[in-house]
């Protein structure tokens, strides 16, 4: 793969991940929503669902720490995707040069286009610096979200526990607020996995 | 890609760069021009990103690259300047004379360096060494904010898409037998030109110029008796012909 494809390739997976990491943070608002009516309902339940009751602000906590991540690698894959544009961009004119001094080789003025090109050549190597250092804060970011999301498998299930335990009028619709987390940081954890394989090609 | 110098004056040149044997088959071939004054050259219709490198390489033939301290679009249509975001980054202190009106279309070909100048409705000039160019008004000819350059001392009109022909690869610099030529031309301006009314308002513009070389963006220059051949020829042609009458 040449470079200029490479980069071509970059800022499409860039606007994938950011697309992904969009849904991711639709879900999560979804996860949100989710634990402010298990809140409304475990206050109904009374004291047989005061365990559950707990459980709902972590479910809160980690619907809004899912949120803020979300959008900020969002915003992040949004950053590398124009980084990539403009480093395609910046190759492409490097080559347009090239071809230029190929043409030119003869040219009597062929020299007073080295610090056009000498500055492009900076910018290149200046951009490339700044992208990988993108690239980097995006996989830790991603990484750092999904330790995050393992906790929601734990949620899920102390919730579980937690409904059988509320009674018998109780029950059910605690049961599917339960599984409603935990289906829902399941959807999150395939979108953050497929943006990291994504990037694992390229990077 | 070919350079014919089409005048000299010891004080100042302009070139004519066009016929591009690498050029891509699929995109129109187009005619780039240059002005060159003692200190400055001004680039006209510098043309579309796909023959950069050979304009470049062209250009650095005649002059060096910091001396292109102008440009000049006609409209902005991408085979008269997509071009622009490369330039941008060759040129460190350049100024792009353009319609007003294109401001907000022309910057998407990219520009972060080079300064837009708006020409306004009226036409405008521009003073280089002791040369001036006129930016003559061709509103609707064909993009409706358009300009000519015309040059009094040079006595030569670039005239954008006026004059312009549609011709295989490799076609002569120049019209020799105007007859021969209307067929060439016929059908371009009928279509692309939409108005008869600024097709007027130009023409009466242009016979008031002193002109021996009308070089347009595309084809072959008109000199001599064929600029008034072809004045005449486009006043009896009806033009915008895609809405049935």
């Amino acid at each position: 793969m040449s470079s200029g494809s490479q980069h071509r390739t970059h800022f499409v997976v860039a606007a994938i991940v950011a697309s992904e990491l969009h849904k991711a943070m639709l879900v999560a608002r979804q996860i949100a929503l989710t634990a402010s009516n298990a809140r409304a309902l475990a206050l109904r339940a009374g004291q047989g669902a005061a365990g559950f009751r707990a459980i709902t602000e972590f479910i809160d906590d980690l619907a809004s720490k899912t949120v803020e991540a979300s959008q900020q690698i969002n915003g992040r894959a949004i950053v590398i995707s124009r980084m990539a544009s403009e480093s395609a961009r910046v190759e492409a004119t490097l080559d347009s040069f090239k071809r230029a001094y190929t043409l030119a080789e003869d040219a009597e003025f062929l020299t007073s286009l080295a610090p056009a090109y000498s500055k492009i050549e900076a910018e290149h190597v200046e951009l490339k610096g700044a992208f990988e250092q993108q690239v980097q804060g995006l996989h830790s970011d991603l990484e750092e979200l999904s330790r995050e999301l393992r906790t929601a498998a734990v949620l899920s299930t102390m919730s579980r526990v937690e409904a059988s335990q509320s009674g018998k009028q109780f029950e059910q619709p605690l049961s599917v607020i339960a599984s409603n987390v935990g289906d829902a940081a399941g959807k999150i954890q395939n979108h953050v996995r497929h943006s990291q394989q994504l990037f694992a090609g390229l990077s | 890609m070919l350079t014919r110098e089409i005048f000299n004056n010891g004080r100042h040149q302009w070139f004519m760069f066009g016929r591009d044997p690498d050029k891509p088959d699929k995109i129109i071939d187009t005619n780039q021009y240059m002005v060159r004054t003692a200190n400055n050259a001004l680039l006209m219709d510098p043309g579309g990103v796909e023959l950069f490198s050979a304009m470049l390489a062209s250009v650095v033939k005649q002059v060096p690259v910091e001396q292109i301290t102008h440009l000049f679009a006609s409209h902005q249509d991408p085979d008269i300047i997509s071009s622009l975001g490369l330039w941008d980054k060759a040129l460190e202190h350049a100024k792009l004379h353009a319609p007003w009106l294109w401001e907000g279309f022309i910057r998407h070909f990219g520009m972060d360096t080079i300064e837009y100048v708006s020409i306004p409705d009226g036409g405008d000039s521009l003073e280089l060494d002791g040369v001036t160019l006129k930016f003559i008004p061709a509103h609707y000819l064909h993009a409706s904010g358009n300009f000519h350059v015309y040059d009094p001392q040079a006595k030569i009109l670039m005239s954008g898409d006026i004059g312009a022909a549609l011709e295989p690869a490799g076609a002569p610099f120049e019209v020799t037998d105007f007859d021969e030529h209307i067929p060439k031309m016929k059908g371009f301006h009928e279509r692309w030109m939409p108005s008869n009314r600024a097709k007027q308002d130009w023409i009466n513009r242009v016979r008031q110029l002193d002109i021996d070389i009308m070089a347009p963006q595309h084809g072959r220059v008109f000199t001599g008796n064929n600029i008034k051949r072809f004045l005449d020829w486009f006043e009896t042609l009806d033009v915008g012909t895609a809405i049935a009458k």
